[in-house]
């Protein structure tokens, strides 16, 4: 087991170099992909098109050795198109019977392209998967295979014709991770990268199993209680109202985070802990898997949108305000 | 193992402990010196303003709360959690903590977090855990020590006034030594009882305690006059006792008797009537029963046997050695008209007013006079506090020139300053100036006094007047007091007549008033201006320069 342990940070960095091979400029991004995945939840990507997030993801799977389904969503898509339908077939002896057919999110890694271009219909449609791990249709319950993540995209330019995720489908997402357009040396590297005639290919250093055994340890990374009491009072600082709110979640904040946050706080920095090298989470931790798992948490109101305050703002300022 | 892990872990955690310890102790200790430099201080701050002494004292006394600091900085010293915080924050990444909480457990997890810690301890450089108290504690302290450093240096105006108070406080003292001298002396030759004596020194005790250390003299001074009022009475009482037992003695016998019953009386005008009618036995030149003697002459050898016997029955004292006189110039052939003023003397001083020792009164006149300096000289309130008396009106009208009797009612809360000028029935203008004090509560020398009482006088009770526009109002702190009563003087010439005046002895509110030391000076040299431009008549020159000597004196 101790072994396993120390071997943790080893593994993850090896995961992390191969997907760098194919993936310039996203270390941040690499990084926090791979937290939420090891912690077994779903990421949110946002970003302008072109800047590699379906190639991250496509990497990732492929790094891991993990099934990995693309879902394009678009507003004619149906939530049968996303989690399957039964069809009528004809069985060995000529009978015509119903036969469940998967839809793609029954697979290790979704890429949920676009998800915002879906309906609320669709979009709902993945729900449940992204929380249960399982696939209601037509009365019978199926599971997806293990590990499970849905790392979806959206694109924060196009509004038109686009439907907003609703608060309760962003909580199903651990991290909501915003990704920059690349420096000028990193874009240049990419078009090397991309354009000549040897690719460099990631190759798979980790499979379904070793994932799994990954999660296992994390959840095993300890936490002193001073900082659990100071994520937990991170959380309780997004919501307006609390006598400890600082004065800027009181003006611009309509609701704070859910429990996941939390969650999703405290789970994303025992892996941190251990992909730096760490075997307890440190104040430093937290801080820093704040911004992912609060961003798509803390509701701004009108105001702060018209003033141009972004949740991170807001999260740096509870951030100020906290003490450890 | 995980016994051995916690050992390793509280050990590594040794050099960060001790450090945070002593950082924790130094900055209670930096406390307790700040508030104790603090304290010092204000306290030499506070004598710049206030006079006492003791701004040392308070500074060395303070001093043990550093120790008192210290002592609670060890009660609150950190524990081994508050140090793991401390390492922690030195870039441990809550190492240390996560282990200390980890401590009773012995998983893999918590096997490997512990180790790791305890080598992170180990890395940890000690001295990075900074034991010097915040700067802000070195800047308080300095800036303290300097202000005490420079508070102390510079000259304290009210060192003088401690060092006036100290001396008014020996003074004051010399005089209540002399005041139990008094009285003593007083015991003795009245042959008072110890009771008696022992009764005169507790109130001349009671009165040593309050003024120790007493520093509102306005205060003291009517503590004085308490004093005064209760020795007077005890006197009095014994003077009471000592003419009853007089009074007794003399009305077991003939000749005496009808004197004995005046003096029971204690009223001046019957005892005068009484020796008025021995006078006139006395004096009775038509024969008597004895060959060749003369009415008088008999009566004379009776009064003489008569009072040679009470001598013999009293106790010894002044009345028993006057009395023995009295016999003694009888004997030798006195006329019999002096031996009767001997004997009105006698009877005088020891009836009605006169029955004050001198030596006492004149002892608690220094006393008075002394805290009325100190209230004259402007050191305390007394003399400008509102909470005084009003300065005394005009006294009441005197006698008329007739010699009736006149009456001295002023409402002077003040202590009656000087002038009884009224105008005297029979002997003229200028009864009293000034120094002449019947009563025994004001002014100097009481019956020693260079006064003149001549008979029945008329009063004008002078006080500090209301005064008009244009003149400087000044007055004399010795003659304050306070309180004051209503005294009978007896008219001595005509035997009707008395004053009645106001005994005042109140300091009165003396706002606008000088104490007349701060402003004589000034007068005698624009009066001694005045006599050299020669703006004076010849006449008067004299009498101004004699005045002027007179107030040397």
């Amino acid at each position: 087991m101790e072994q396993r342990i120390q071997g943790f940070k080893d593994t993850v960095l090896s995961i992390e170099q191969e997907i760098s091979k194919e993936m310039i400029g996203v270390k941040g991004i690499i990084r926090h992909v791979l937290i939420a995945v090891i912690s077994g939840g779903n990421v949110l990507l946002e970003g302008v098109p072109g800047l590699g997030k379906t190639r991250l993801v496509k990497t990732l799977a492929n790094v891991l050795d993990l099934e990995f389904k693309r879902i394009q969503f678009t507003p004619d898509l149906m939530p049968a198109d996303i989690i399957g339908t039964n069809i009528l077939v004809k069985d060995e002896q000529g009978n015509s019977v119903f036969k469940f057919q998967p839809g793609p999110v029954f697979s290790n890694l979704v890429l949920a392209d676009e998800i915002n271009r879906a309906t609320p219909k669709t979009q709902s449609a993945l729900l449940e998967v992204m929380q249960e791990h399982a696939v209601t249709a037509a009365g019978v319950t199926r599971r997806v295979p293990e590990p499970y993540f849905v790392l979806a995209t959206q694109n924060p330019l196009e509004q038109e014709g686009t439907y907003p995720l609703p608060e309760a489908q962003l909580d199903r997402f651990m991290f909501k991770l915003l990704i920059d357009f690349p420096t000028l040396e990193e874009l240049g590297a990419i078009v090397d990268l991309t354009t000549g005639k040897e690719q460099q290919k990631a190759g798979k250093v980790a499979d379904a199993g070793l994932l799994l055994e990954l999660r296992d340890i994390a959840m095993e990374v300890p936490i002193a209680k001073p900082v659990m009491d100071y994520a937990l009072r991170l959380v309780m600082n997004t919501h307006p109202g609390k006598d400890t709110t600082p004065e800027a979640v009181n003006t611009y904040v309509r609701y704070g985070s859910s429990p996941r946050g939390a969650q999703a706080l405290i789970q994303g920095a025992r892996v941190r802990a251990l992909m730096e090298g760490r075997f307890n989470v440190s104040f430093d931790d937290i801080r820093n898997i704040a911004y992912p798992a609060l961003r798509h948490r803390v509701f701004l109101s009108y105001q702060a949108v018209s003033e141009g305050k972004s949740p991170d703002d807001i999260i740096s300022e509870i951030i100020r305000v906290t003490n450890e | 193992m995980d016994r051995q892990l916690n050992s390793e872990l509280k050990k590594a955690m040794g050099p960060a402990i001790r450090r945070i310890t002593a950082r924790h102790l130094l900055k209670y200790g930096a406390a307790g010196l700040a508030l104790a430099l603090g304290l010092a201080a204000i306290a030499h701050a506070v004598s710049f303003f206030v006079p006492y002494e003791g701004a040392w004292t308070i500074s060395v006394a303070a001093m043990p709360l550093v120790l008192v600091f210290l002592a609670a900085g060890w009660l609150t010293r950190p524990t081994i959690y508050d140090a793991a915080r401390a390492v922690d924050r030195l870039g441990l990444q809550e190492k240390a903590t996560t282990a200390l909480e980890l401590s009773g457990r012995d998983d893999a997890f918590a096997i490997i977090q512990r180790r790791d810690a305890i080598d992170s301890l180990k890395r940890l450089d000690p001295r990075k855990i900074s034991i010097n108290i915040p700067k802000y504690f070195y800047y308080v302290i300095a800036l303290l020590v300097l202000s005490i450093g420079v508070l102390s240096m510079v000259p304290n105006p009210m060192d003088t006034v401690i060092e006036r108070r100290k001396q008014v406080q020996d003074q004051l003292e010399d005089e209540l030594d002399k005041l139990v001298d008094a009285v003593e002396e007083r015991a003795q030759e009245d042959g008072l009882t110890n009771e008696q004596k022992q009764a005169l020194l507790e109130e001349i005790k009671e009165l040593s305690e309050k003024l120790k250390g007493i520093k509102d003299y306005k205060e003291a001074l009517k503590e004085v006059s308490k004093t005064e009022e209760e020795l007077n009475s005890l006197l009095k009482d014994i003077a009471g006792e000592k003419l009853n037992e007089l009074a007794n003695e003399l009305a077991g016998h003939e000749i005496t008797k009808s004197l004995a019953d005046a003096l029971k009386s204690l009223d001046p005008g019957k005892i005068q009537e009484a020796l008025d009618e021995l006078k006139e036995v006395l004096a009775d030149e038509t024969e008597g029963e004895e060959a060749g003697k003369t009415k008088g002459e008999e009566a004379a050898e009776k009064l003489k046997d008569a009072l040679g016997k009470v001598a013999q029955n009293l106790p010894s004292g002044s009345i028993k050695e006057g009395l023995v006189n009295i016999v003694e110039d009888l004997e030798t052939g006195e006329s019999t008209d002096e031996a009767l003023e001997s004997l009105k003397d006698l009877l005088e001083n020891r009836a009605g007013t006169k029955n004050t020792s001198g030596e006492v009164k004149y002892a608690m006149q220094k006393i008075r006079k002394k805290l009325s300096d100190e209230i004259g000289s402007g050191e305390q309130i007394a003399g400008r506090d509102q909470d005084s008396g009003k300065p005394g009106n005009e006294g009441g009208q005197g006698g008329d020139k007739e010699g009736n009797e006149g009456k001295n009612n002023g409402n002077s809360d003040n202590n009656g300053e000087g002038n009884q000028s009224g105008e005297n029935g029979q002997n003229g203008q200028g009864g009293q100036n000034g120094n002449s004090n019947q009563s025994g509560q004001n002014g100097q020398g009481g019956q020693n006094g260079s006064g003149n009482q001549s008979g029945n006088n008329g009063q004008n009770g002078g006080g500090i007047g209301t005064g008009s526009n244009g003149i400087e109002h000044i007055y004399d702190p010795d003659r304050l007091g306070d309180g004051g009563e209503i005294s009978h003087v007896p008219g001595q010439n005509t035997g009707k007549g008395d004053n009645e005046q106001n005994e005042n002895s109140g300091i009165g509110n003396l706002d606008g008033y000088i104490p007349y030391k701060q402003v004589i000076g000034q007068y005698e040299s624009e009066a001694i201006n005045s006599v050299e431009r020669r703006a004076l008549p010849k006449s008067i020159e004299a009498i101004v320069r004699e005045y002027f000597a007179s107030l040397d004196d």
